[in-house]
């Protein structure tokens, strides 16, 4: 008895460090964005060459969204004479395939390709288009994301420098007014972003490709070997192959892009879910690959680390709380009591890429958001929601290491109708 | 002066001027003799708190027998506890406790309420109780923690609160939104104010549950009713904050202090 009592206490202690270790590095991030100088992109390029670009937007079934998106990506400032967009039809049944010859019928820079065979998927059908794809870089989006004006060339600008190898955008929700939960995930996305990202690209650390509004070179991931079709999480896989090759990846603050956020629980659970199995599944595959690439250097390699086991915290957490039931019903949670405390701190502060309060808190300031703090506190709320959608996910790509089993790839569902499609 | 006026919104690379003297004056000026002030007088504070519970206890159930007694806490010396007998549930109170939970719990799923985060959070804090209620079905008559002992155990949660909200909030207060040190203080105050009102009432109510009632509910209280509220509060005091800084900044005399690259 002793000893598991000892092996608890020993887990809490080890519990309490991580959720020291991730509060202080949402502080620093949160510190360098609001006070510290910023890191310019390559705004200040000038090339009167643009390269050539793929715009590759996968479908499944998008016919609600995908009129907006392609609106949308014409109206981009972008020579037409350099630019393609590949709107990749997987297997729809609904009206996408027609919507799209349509559009090939007005654009002939629109080419879309049309997928009819069993194996669905975004990776499996990024990996057919790239082969299509005429461009040098290939920019990806999803059915549901809106680009601004001047996002492709933003995008773009970055790959005059030789040691990038893929940029993200900031995406932000175009529909946050319409209920709480999208108000949240406004508010979470803005932390995630302003703050979070921008400090990484500030302190050159390891800023995540987003596995939408981004962009990479062609010939490097054909290199790869394209996407794993494997991997739920392609785009965070694709973030740590390309830093273990040495290549770089860049976050362009500026170059923003309007996405739908999910408007029900019910979504935004089977999201974060899948999310959550995924980031697992790439945690699993690139740990040690990273730990010991000699392409990474320390600093990004502990960010690359944390980044890595984000979604494997909130279970680490959870754990953490069932030892401290034990130790209570055990009558053993005598010194603990006071450290008990220190476990909301991670709960409340800790969160991962889902960023604290005081690092939210500053990026609305940042932003200019008004009022939408006060939802601060409702966040707490959303920590247990997302702890129990998280360590389903988590325990899902356990099973996917365990079973070897193929992962099925799954839409978010889209909200939007045509009563809001110029809102 | 004029040309910043006319960049009214940018949002890329907007920031405010490194404060890190600003930062650590707070936390040296404020901060840390606040810190030092609770560890050298927590005999004191607990003492107080002990005794007007205790005092309030004894008027409102005078028949019970609760008192005051001391005990060594390295490394912060002695604090006080209340020491009363909380008895332990009986089968038929703890079967009841079983049903309640369960029918809520079921009407729960069943409701529209269902995978909202609001319910899941719930869903934890009943599972602490169904915990509970299932120990002492099985464990009658088990006594987990004297009252002395769990008296105890929630002034020790309550200094761990106190505490960390020092640094917490004196790191999130100090270090941003610039020079405003007026309001920096009242928001680092008023939170600390909250936070012993809330900590000394929890301590008397909970102790009053316990003393009328049973021991069936100290789990709730200790991980239910803890500290989650707290940082629930703390943040909602930082919004009223960020909200009026926001405003400073925005709209009034230091918009001009925003740099923008």
């Amino acid at each position: 008895m002793e000893v598991a009592i000892s092996i608890i206490k020993g887990y809490l202690i080890f519990v309490i460090v991580i959720m020291l270790v991730y509060a202080i590095r949402h502080f620093i991030f949160a510190i360098n964005r609001f006070q510290g100088r910023q890191r310019m992109y390559y705004g200040d390029i000038y090339t009167s060459k643009m390269k050539r670009i793929s715009v590759l937007v996968p479908m499944h079934n998008e016919e609600q969204v995908l009129d907006e998106a392609l609106k949308a990506l014409l109206n981009c400032d972008y020579d037409r004479d350099m630019l393609e967009i590949i709107p990749i039809n997987d297997n729809s049944t609904d009206r996408t395939k027609e919507m799209l010859d349509d559009y090939h019928r007005r654009y002939e820079f629109i080419r879309p390709l049309h997928r009819d065979c069993p194996d669905r998927g975004k990776p499996v059908g990024l990996n057919e288009a790239m082969q299509l794809a005429e461009g040098e870089i290939i920019v990806v989006f999803d059915a549901d994301y809106r680009p601004a004006k001047n996002l492709l060339k933003q995008l773009v600008i970055a790959f005059e420098d030789p040691e990038v190898g893929a940029v993200m955008g900031r995406v932000i929700p175009y529909n946050a007014r319409k209920n709480i939960l999208t108000r949240l995930i406004n508010i979470e996305r803005s932390g995630g972003y302003q703050v979070d990202q921008q400090a990484r690209y500030n302190m050159r650390l390891i800023p995540q490709y987003g596995g939408t509004v981004g962009a990479f070179r062609k010939d490097v991931m054909l290199e790869m070997g394209g996407f794993d079709t494997a991997v739920l999480a392609e785009d965070t896989d694709l973030t740590f192959k390309m830093y273990r090759r040495g290549w770089k990846v860049m976050y362009a603050n500026s170059a923003e892009c309007y996405e739908e956020a999910p408007e029900s629980w019910s979504v935004r659970a089977r999201q974060i879910r899948r999310w959550a199995r995924g980031h697992n599944q790439v945690m699993w595959r690139q740990t040690f690959p990273l730990l010991f690439s000699r392409n990474v250097t320390a600093r990004e390699k502990l960010d690359g680390f944390l980044l890595l086991l984000v979604y494997a915290v909130p279970v680490i957490l959870l754990f953490g709380h069932i030892c401290s039931y034990l130790l209570f019903f055990m009558g053993e949670m005598d010194i603990f009591s006071g450290w008990w405390v220190l476990l909301f701190l991670g709960t409340y502060c800790s969160f991962g890429n889902f960023a604290p309060f005081y690092e939210i808190g500053v990026s609305l300031m940042l932003d200019g958001i008004k009022g939408e703090v006060f939802l601060l506190p409702l966040l707490l709320f959303n920590f247990y929601f997302y702890m129990w959608a998280i360590t389903q996910g988590f325990f899902d790509s356990i099973a996917d290491l365990i079973t070897k089993r193929k992962v099925k790839w799954a839409k978010t569902t889209r909200f939007l109708n045509k009563g809001q499609a110029n809102t | 002066m004029s040309q910043k006026n006319r960049i009214w919104y940018a949002r890329t690379y907007r920031h405010l001027q490194v404060n890190r003297a600003g930062g650590i004056v707070f936390m040296l000026c404020i901060a840390a003799p606040c810190f030092l002030l609770l560890c050298f007088n927590l005999e004191r504070i607990t003492k107080f708190m002990s005794d007007v519970a205790g005092m309030f206890i004894k008027s409102a159930l005078p028949g019970k027998f609760v008192f005051t007694t001391a005990s060594e806490y390295p490394p912060f010396g002695r604090i006080f506890t209340l020491s009363y007998y909380s008895a332990p549930p009986g089968i038929q109170e703890v079967t009841l406790n079983i049903l309640i939970v369960l029918a809520i719990i079921i009407i729960m799923l069943f409701s529209s309420f269902r995978g909202r985060p609001l319910m899941i959070y719930l869903l934890f804090s009943f599972m602490v109780h169904i915990i509970s209620c299932v120990f002492y079905a099985f464990a009658e008559d088990t006594v987990i923690y004297t009252g002395e002992e769990f008296s105890g155990l929630l002034i020790k949660q309550q200094i761990g609160i106190w505490l960390l909200f020092i640094v917490l909030v004196g790191l999130v207060v100090g270090f941003f939104y610039g020079r405003a040190f007026g309001t920096k203080l009242l928001a680092f105050f008023g939170i600390m104010a909250y936070s012993a009102c809330v900590g000394f009432l929890r301590y008397t109510v909970f102790n009053f549950i316990l003393v009328k009632v049973s021991s069936l509910y100290m789990a709730d209280m200790f991980f239910v009713a803890g500290p989650m509220y707290d940082f629930l509060y703390m943040v909602a005091i930082y919004a009223l904050f960020q909200r009026r800084m926001q405003k400073i900044y925005d709209s009034g005399k230091r918009r001009n202090e925003w740099k923008w690259l």
